[in-house]
């Protein structure tokens, strides 16, 4: 084997560097017409350096170009051969020779040229297997997978990733439980002694190559819809991106708090709690949020405060679901079937809550937890500030709903209505949320009856004043909201009348405004469904069906429940009611489809229309005998 | 040698897998593929869309309308003899891959086949523009939001559909010169319309304006343009331009000026045309002007018109794609910095039916387009492809992609609070006005339509008791025929108190009636034809019958049987009572009358042969009791005779009656009818007589009628009410009984004459019916 003389040697390694530095920082540079300039540029130069290699190498003095693949395969069958050791110097070339492979197989694929790019990396694979693992090949090892993992997850051929990604996990694992030194870099190989790196930055390259093993796996995982590893892969990418402060802070947060979301929706609110502690410690990372004069001096002082600002709006709302989230999947626990807190279920509750609390504090030993030597800290006194676990009264509901609420009006301060018309709405539907799920735990029909104003006086002005022709759905949205509103505490007050001995007019007349408020808003919802002409649909659309049926069914019995000691009137609102009845049957004889959607509401109904004639009848009756 | 890399990577993404291998060993002809250079290279970013909502359904209403195109080979592709892969029939389009018997069918509102001219399918610029762009059109003007897409691959024919050249109009000048066309029919109706138009570039995620003149031509980056909502204006560029225009020439001049534009940035910039998306945006604004009462009305309908020709759909796989979230993508994101859309994605994924907040933004035009792609708004999608087996992985994932159209529409749905409690409510409204309706009608107090009701449930109640009378006598049958049967082992012990088991048919007889419903209807007496004694049990009596009890006088009376009249004497100082009358005379007995000795023997006489001769019609009265032949009844009798009224009594008394009337209709329910017409005869005819009354009494026969019509219906409406059994239906079942034991008081009390007794009882039946509806809403 002819072997290079330290000066070529040098010339060999200024090329490499001088293709890295080509393929990584001038490629950057590069024209839009002319995108991958420096890629071909440093795909030149490792093509040089890789025939000279061939030609110092021996045996392998066969032609490494195009042919690649047939050499390659030439090699598999003389795999078996050898294990050898990685340091030794047959080791080394090949380790070598396997750099520039890897290289070229980058290059290939970062331009686009897949096929060639998978022929360079298997054979860098290929020549690294035959090797064991060392010290000095085991970055490379894992990173030739990761790059071919995510060629063929370009392909489609997701399994084909996965196992490539796999097996550069499993190298990892074993390296850092038989070795764990601080791996070299594969640029080290051609580098001069003098400059080989640090261990710290050894640890800091190898740590960031695997965490983009997980990472790929993450998004295998997704593809291959395991969702709960993919979360996992994503978690623990984010943690390590914080570990080795790989990060950019603002990017990081919203991250972490878009995957408390996915814990959210899974109720693993402990996990959810820490994704968005993390999030709230690591966006105040990135800076101090620029003043409102700093902006209007300089335009990238201005886009950076809109971007901050967002993003800790963004969180803030990430936060608002959490508290939401939390708060309704409580009430779901402890509802009987009319949807009132059932004492006894929340007798046992607390009861379980006791004898649990010891095995929470086991499962918090096992979550990935986020941080680093200066945020763990701040981490954790952020989620001190709220609860994880399931409210189980109205004290503690509040607790929670008041840090939902001040995130709200965090939330509120970026996203303004005008401006941010469709973000600023759904802010304040989820206060409203927020506020219905409290008065869950309310046992006062009249405070509960306040909260429920409360929600009122939110929605109803945003409801008025948007335009539907824009917002037609967010508008239907808001009138539903608005008429169940005003239709629970139409209900409340009447339970509060019922306690007490003889209604007063005023309370009489409160209860109406309330019912008629609701029928009301019902009423702009059914005519949101019309169709330009001002008429109602003949057969409405799936996504609005149920809504319009269960509109029709409940201003039917809202006008049943108007109070009045006018017969006259009386009969009247009893035959609205009835009106409305029968549109339900008509409607559903109409549309054999609609039935299965409604099926109580119809039931109902049809034994209403049946009923009410009789009734009305009786009224008339009793009129007629009257005068 | 810089240049001919440049084509070779134009290829290799332009196809993939086995294909770019197939080219590796035909390098020589890169020169071939200058073409595909030209035309390759896109962004994508619909995928984007598909995130807005999921899972929405097509069919024949559906908002929206997907097509799928195939353009002709280009002469490149002619020139190779390259192989046509795809085919349409009808709505759907089938690939075919070379070298495979599998094929991949999809099916689309249309197939528009345009690959040969000469073809009979042949689908022109006209007929896509008719079959997809003018019902569009049509919805404009009905004041709809409308959205039409292009989307495919760089060269399959996008921009041609679109734009089209010269007399191979595309569809937007088609769509612009029949606005205006239209517009122009409309001002006939009084109706104005205002047209105003923008258009606009989506590159790179920034929007730009391509009707701006150059004034800053100085400037090397044009602003990127923001997107705002206000909440009265709806979604807006800031700063966007938008002109009114007049006609078609207006429209074709800016077009011409935005199309330069968009030619000029391109230029020097790689295949940033194919790139980006275009939007060519209208607002269509009627004016309707209206007198009515001299009054002049004006109503305005504004509707958005996005006509959209979307960035390549190639490259799909490249990570840069900004706000590319394609559905089916299985590629990787090689960048941390992607990491945000694979959490987004992930959070996104989840079943759940909570609805987090996912911060990613969708891209830009997506969200501009939101409203229009939801609520009001028509849209269409029209998918292009190539025909050639070169583009076939492109053309399967435009196909793929274009089966999911539908879900790319946004539905923000409403959501409803649980209807738990409504339906409660209403189910207990529904009980009570069942109830309401069975009881006797009417809550008022006028004299007039309280006795009306009377009648009307009177009448009702006959006819449930006509079934009930036919079970009863059926019952009693029944009876007779258990007591033929009755154990013989007992009749030694019995024999001693003249108690008969053979029962001989023509005979009548006494049977005994007790507290306990087992016990009764056990002893049966003859009564033979001559003299029965009835007294004191004692040894060696010679009476026929013998009783028992402090209250059995020695000799307590006599029966006396002369062919078939069965007449009862009672024996001084002896209490007897028959039908709760306490008798001191001589009395004759008919069928069905309770015999009372002692206060505690209580009877019920039977008289086979007077049952099987019928009875005249002047018994009706009696009959009508004899389903109440037993032991609760004669007691209720008796106490009710002998003191005026101890109600816990009756109540004890009427809930075990209920019992037994339950047995009953269990029992017997689809045996014999054979006394019904002649009950039904009676019956009516003592309803005639208490209509007559109340007709004289109160001269109304006229309203009588009417409402008894009425009834009728109502009455054939609550029966059918009363088929479903359930718990509820059994108390149901036991107030009607309580009702309808009122109503034979009632009734017994009327033959009787005595009017005041009647509306003592109507009285009473109001306090509760009001206490009733205390306890509701019903007022």
């Amino acid at each position: 084997m002819a072997s290079l003389t330290s000066s070529e040697w040098r010339v060999l390694c200024e090329k490499y560097q001088r293709s890295v530095t080509l393929s990584e920082i001038e490629s950057k540079k590069d024209p839009e017409n002319d995108p991958f300039r420096s890629k071909y540029n440093a795909r030149e130069l490792l093509k040089q350096i890789k025939s000279s290699l061939g030609q110092y190498a021996g045996e392998n003095e066969t032609e490494q170009g195009e042919n690649g693949q047939q050499q390659a395969e030439k090699e598999l069958q003389v795999e078996q051969q050898i294990a050898t050791g990685g340091d030794s110097p047959a080791g080394l070339s090949a380790a070598r020779l396997g750099v520039i492979e890897y290289q070229l197989g980058v290059n290939h694929t970062e331009t686009e040229e897949l096929s060639a790019g998978e022929e360079h990396l298997m054979n860098c694979i290929r020549l690294m297997d035959k090797y064991e693992v060392t010290q000095e090949n085991i970055s490379l090892f894992i990173q030739s997978r990761n790059q071919i993992g995510v060629l063929w997850a370009g392909r489609g051929e997701i399994e084909t990733a996965q196992g490539f990604l796999e097996s550069a996990e499993a190298l990892y694992n074993r390296y850092m439980k038989e070795d764990g030194k601080p791996p070299m870099d594969p640029n080290e190989y051609f580098m001069a002694e003098e400059d080989k790196l640090t261990e710290q930055d050894r640890t800091k390259r190898f740590e960031k190559a695997y965490t983009y093993t997980l990472y790929y796996l993450a998004q295998v995982y997704k593809n291959l819809e395991q969702n709960d590893k993919a979360g996992l892969y994503c978690h623990t990418t984010l943690q390590r991106q914080l570990e080795f402060n790989n990060f950019a802070p603002l990017e990081w947060a919203v991250n972490a708090a878009t995957l408390s979301q996915y814990y959210i929706t899974k109720s693993c609110y402990m996990e959810g709690r820490h994704c968005l502690a993390a999030a709230s410690v690591v966006v105040g990372l990135a800076g101090e949020v620029p003043s409102v004069a700093a902006a209007k001096e300089s335009e990238t002082e201005s886009e950076k405060r809109e971007k901050l600002c967002q993003r800790k709006a963004e969180i803030a709302r990430c936060w608002i679901k959490y508290c939401l989230n939390l708060i309704n999947d409580a009430k779901k626990m402890l509802e009987d079937n009319i949807g009132e807190l059932d004492a006894d279920r929340q007798a046992e509750m607390k009861v379980r809550r006791r004898q649990e609390e010891e095995e929470k504090e086991k499962g918090r030993k096992t979550v990935v937890l986020f941080g680093s030597s200066d945020t763990s800290d701040s981490i954790l006194s952020m989620e001190e500030k709220v609860s994880c676990t399931y409210p189980l009264d109205f004290n503690e509901a509040r607790a929670i709903f008041l840090v939902g609420q001040n995130y709200v009006n965090e939330a509120k301060e970026y996203f303004q209505i005008d401006g941010h018309a469709t973000d600023h709405i759904e802010v304040v539907q989820d206060h409203s949320a927020l506020f219905k799920a409290l008065a869950f735990f309310e046992d006062d029909y009249e405070r509960c009856c306040k909260m429920h104003k409360r929600r009122i006086d939110m929605l109803e002005p945003i409801c008025k004043d948007l335009n539907p022709q824009y917002y037609l759905l967010i508008s239907r949205q808001l009138q539903f909201e608005v008429a169940e509103t005003y239709y629970e505490m139409m209900d409340l007050k009447i339970a509060v009348a019922d306690k007490q001995e003889e209604l007063e007019a005023h309370t009489i007349r409160k209860i109406n405004h309330l019912t008629m408020s609701s029928i009301k808003y019902y009423e702009l919802f059914l005519d949101s469904l019309k169709t330009p002409d001002k008429k109602f649909p003949d057969k409405l659309e799936e996504d609005v069906l149920r809504p319009a049926i269960v509109a029709k069914f409940r201003i039917a019995r809202l006008y049943s429940r108007i109070i009045t000691a006018d017969s006259n009137k009386q009969i009247e609102n009893i035959s609205q009611s009835l009106e409305y009845y029968r549109f339900v049957v008509d409607y559903c004889t109409r549309n054999q489809d609609a039935k299965k959607a409604v099926e109580t509401e119809l039931e109902l109904s049809e034994e209403m229309a049946s009923l009410l004639p009789l009734r009305l009848e009786r009224l008339r009756a009793k009129l007629t005998s009257v005068n | 040698m810089k240049k001919d890399r440049l084509e070779v990577l134009g290829y290799e993404t332009a196809t993939t897998g086995f294909l770019s291998v197939a080219y590796k060993k035909d390098s020589s002809t890169s020169e071939d593929f200058l073409e595909v250079d030209q035309e390759h290279q896109a962004r994508f970013s619909l995928g984007a869309l598909s995130n807005l909502a999921k899972g929405r359904q097509g069919g024949e209403d559906s908002a929206v309308t997907v097509a799928i195109r195939v353009r002709p080979l280009n002469s490149r592709e002619q020139k190779m003899k390259a192989k046509t892969v795809v085919s349409v029939s009808g709505q759907e389009t089938t690939v075919h891959p070379p070298h495979s018997q599998q094929k991949f069918s999809f099916s689309f509102d249309f197939s528009f086949w345009s690959c040969d001219a000469q073809d009979g399918c042949y689908a022109s610029q006209e007929t896509v523009y008719e079959s997809l762009a003018r019902p569009l059109l049509d919805k404009v003007f009905q004041g709809y939001n409308a959205c039409l897409f292009a989307y495919g691959q760089t060269g399959s024919g996008k921009s041609y559909t679109m734009m089209g050249y010269n007399e191979d109009a595309g569809i937007i000048p088609r769509f612009c010169e029949e606005i205006f066309l239209k517009a122009a029919e409309v001002k006939e109706d009084n109706v104005t319309c205002h047209i105003e138009m923008s258009y606009f570039e989506v590159y790179n995620e920034k929007l730009h304006d391509l009707l701006t003149s150059d004034k800053e031509k100085n400037k090397t980056k044009k602003t990127a343009l923001r997107i705002r909502e206000h909440p009265e204006l709806g979604p807006y560029v800031a700063g966007l331009s938008a002109y009114v225009v007049g006609s078609f020439a207006d429209v074709q001049a800016w077009l011409e000026l935005g199309n330069k534009q968009r030619a000029t940035a391109a230029t020097g910039m790689n295949d940033k045309s194919s790139r980006s998306h275009s939007v060519f945006a209208m607002v269509a604004t009627q004016t309707k002007r209206e007198t009515s009462d001299g009054e002049s009305l004006t109503h305005t309908m504004r509707s958005h018109v996005n006509l959209v020709d979307l960035a390549g759909s190639e490259r799909s796989s490249s990570a840069q794609t900004s706000g590319m979230r394609l559905k089916e993508g299985a590629s990787i994101n090689r960048s941390l910095m992607t990491l945000g859309k694979v959490i987004s994605a992930l959070s996104e994924a989840t079943q759940s039916k909570k609805k987090p907040f996912i911060p990613y933004r969708d891209s830009l035009l997506t969200w501009l387009l939101k409203e229009s792609l939801g609520g009001n708004s028509k849209t269409a999608m029209l998918a292009t492809v190539s025909p050639a087996a070169v583009n076939l992985e492109e053309t399967l994932s435009t196909l793929r992609y274009a089966k999911q159209a539908r879900s790319i529409i946004n539905v923000a749905k409403v959501n409803e609070d649980s209807n738990t409690r409504i339906i409660r409510e209403l189910k207990a409204e529904i009980e009570k006005l069942r109830a309401f309706q069975r009881c006797s009608q009417g809550t008022d107090l006028m004299k007039f339509d309280s006795s009306l009701h009377e009648i009307l449930s009177l009448k009702q109640k006959l006819l449930e008791q006509e079934k009930k009378l036919t079970e009863a006598q059926q019952e009693w049958k029944e009876n007779l025929a258990r007591a033929e049967q009755c154990k013989l082992e007992e009749a030694r012990e019995l024999q001693k108190a003249s108690v008969s088991f053979k029962v001989d048919n023509r005979l009548p007889n006494l049977v005994n009636l007790n507290e306990d419903p087992q016990l009764s209807e056990m002893l049966l007496y003859i009564i033979k034809e001559g003299q029965t004694k009835v007294g004191r049990h004692m040894v060696d009596s010679e009476y026929g019958i013998q009783l028992t009890g402090a209250l059995i006088a020695d000799s307590h009376c006599l029966i006396t049987n002369e062919q078939g009249t069965v007449t009862l004497t009672p024996a001084a100082d002896a209490e007897t009572y028959v039908n709760g009358d306490l008798v001191s005379e001589p009395v004759t007995l008919h069928h069905g009358d309770r015999v009372i000795l002692g206060r505690d023997h209580y009877f019920r006489f039977n008289h086979p042969v007077e049952v099987q001769n019928g009875r005249r019609a002047s018994e009706g009265p009696v009959a009508c009791k004899e389903m109440l032949q037993d032991f609760e009844f004669a007691k209720n009798e008796l106490v009710e005779s002998q003191k005026q009224r101890i109600e816990a009594e009756i109540e004890e008394a009427r809930l075990q009656a209920q019992q037994e009337m339950m047995q009953e209709l269990q029992t017997a329910r689809d045996l014999a009818q054979r006394e019904l017409s002649a009950q039904r005869c009676l019956y009516e005819e003592q309803i005639r007589e208490l209509q007559r009354e109340m007709e004289d009494e109160l001269s109304m026969k006229q309203e009588l009628l009417s409402k008894e019509m009425e009834q009728k219906r109502h009455k054939h409406l609550g029966k059918l009410l009363l088929t479903e059994p359930s718990a509820q239906e059994l108390e149901e079942s036991q107030l009607r009984h309580h009702r309808f034991m009122e109503a034979l008081q009632l009734e017994k009390e009327k033959l009787a004459q005595e009017m005041a007794q009647v509306q003592q009882a109507r009285l009473s039946r109001e306090e509760e019916r009001k206490s009733a509806a205390r306890q509701g809403t019903v007022p």
